[in-house]
């Protein structure tokens, strides 16, 4: 049984091949060992197919319909690889854009305009606080007008209650930093200090 | 053509020389190395170009995939005796080899089962993202294999042990081949090549 000492052998080498895999996969860092990881996995389903599948003792067209598979694969590798690198080189990976948005916000931004904030304030801030920024006697938010020590606090606290919202006496304000962009509620603040703040 | 094949077993129908169901296994294997081959090519070319997918396939557990390349390996050894023992005419022998075969396949779908469990109960589930849409899609569609070589061995085992279709002793073992060979791709590509 000469035949099963030989599958003995080859089974015993892919294991040792796994376990050098093993071994080199504490080392994915660098390029050249992912390659050799992968050369390895090629040579173990090569002494798979090869000896345990005979397809080595195969007559030479048989081979090729196997051949022919692989060849297919790598035609459609070739097919779609020009399309993917164009597609990630003109649209960049979302969690890089978000990245970048995150150092944007940390950069100085316009100083707040009175008048687009007043467009954001009209569409976003008036179900609450009012046209008058009274909030209906503050029952449905902060009053602005007689309430002296709500826009006594400073632009930068302020910035945060609108961005991630702020659950206070009156009530629970939704944080606006996903419907809003950092300019316009710099611009809203605008508004607001410019309208209903002490003159 | 007349080529020294492995072993014939005793099927005898031929209009090639290779006896006709061996071809139609080899073209059968060979359309599964076009789905599979597809697939993981896809994954591929995805990974290469996203770098930041290494994060998520470190959450993959390398110890199981591991346990599990050395389960199927090694029931690939018990198919390749059980044809070596149908060869010698020993069916008893086949068909336990068989079993054994089959028994791999068990071992290997509940320590799969058991990563599936820990990486959903983690959040990772197939529409987390697209690493583990591709993660669960190929590891599922193996898995299928699995399973549907499982039932055609145990079909062969049952015969084998009624000293019926030698022929299938091979035959399933080529596909439970296949099955490890896929495997044997797929094990650096979900585990390995994670950390970074």
């Amino acid at each position: 049984m000469s035949h099963d000492k030989k599958y003995i052998v080859i089974w015993a080498a892919l294991l040792v091949a796994l376990f050098v895999s093993l071994g080199l996969g504490q080392f994915v860092g660098n390029a050249a060992v992912v390659g050799t990881i992968f050369v390895i996995a090629a040579v173990k389903a090569w002494l798979v197919v090869a000896e345990f599948m005979h397809l080595r003792l195969e007559a030479r067209w048989l081979q090729l319909v196997f051949a022919g598979a692989l060849a297919a694969i790598m035609a459609f590798v070739i097919g779609i690889t020009p399309d993917v690198a164009h597609h990630w080189s003109v649209i960049p990976p979302k969690p890089e854009a978000a990245a970048d948005a995150v150092v944007v916000a940390k950069k100085p931004l316009e100083p707040g305009n009175v008048e687009r904030g007043g467009k954001v304030y009209g569409t976003y801030c008036v179900g609450c606080h009012a046209v008058d920024g009274k909030a209906n006697g503050g029952t449905t938010g902060a009053n602005f007008v007689d309430d002296t020590t709500r826009l006594a606090k400073t632009d930068a606290e302020l910035l945060t209650s609108i961005a991630e919202g702020k659950t206070g006496t009156i009530g629970t304000m939704p944080p606006w930093k996903g419907a809003l962009t950092e300019q316009q509620r710099v611009d809203a603040l605008a508004y607001v200090r410019a309208t209903f703040g002490a003159k | 053509m007349s080529h020294a094949h492995a072993a014939p077993l005793p099927e005898e129908r031929t209009s090639t020389g290779v006896a006709t169901g061996k071809v139609a296994l080899w073209w059968f294997l060979a359309s599964e190395v076009a789905i599979f081959g597809g697939l993981i090519m896809s994954y591929v070319v995805c990974r290469l170009a996203h770098p930041e997918w290494a994060e998520e396939a470190a959450h993959t557990v390398s110890a199981a995939g591991a346990l599990n390349t050395v389960v199927l390996l090694t029931s690939s050894l018990f198919a390749v005796l059980a044809h070596s023992a149908a060869t010698h005419g020993d069916m008893k022998k086949a068909s336990n080899l068989l079993f054994a075969t089959v028994g791999g396949g068990l071992v290997f779908l509940c320590v799969k089962a058991y990563e599936y469990h820990h990486e959903i109960s983690e959040g990772f589930t197939p529409v987390a993202s697209l690493f583990w849409g591709f993660y669960f899609f190929m590891t599922g569609l193996h898995g299928v294999h699995v399973v549907a070589g499982m039932t055609a061995l145990t079909w062969a085992a049952l015969k084998a042990r009624k000293n019926e279709a030698p022929w299938a002793v091979e035959y399933t073992g080529m596909y439970w081949h296949l099955v490890d060979v896929i495997w044997i791709f797929l094990f650096p590509l979900v585990y390995l090549a994670s950390a970074s």
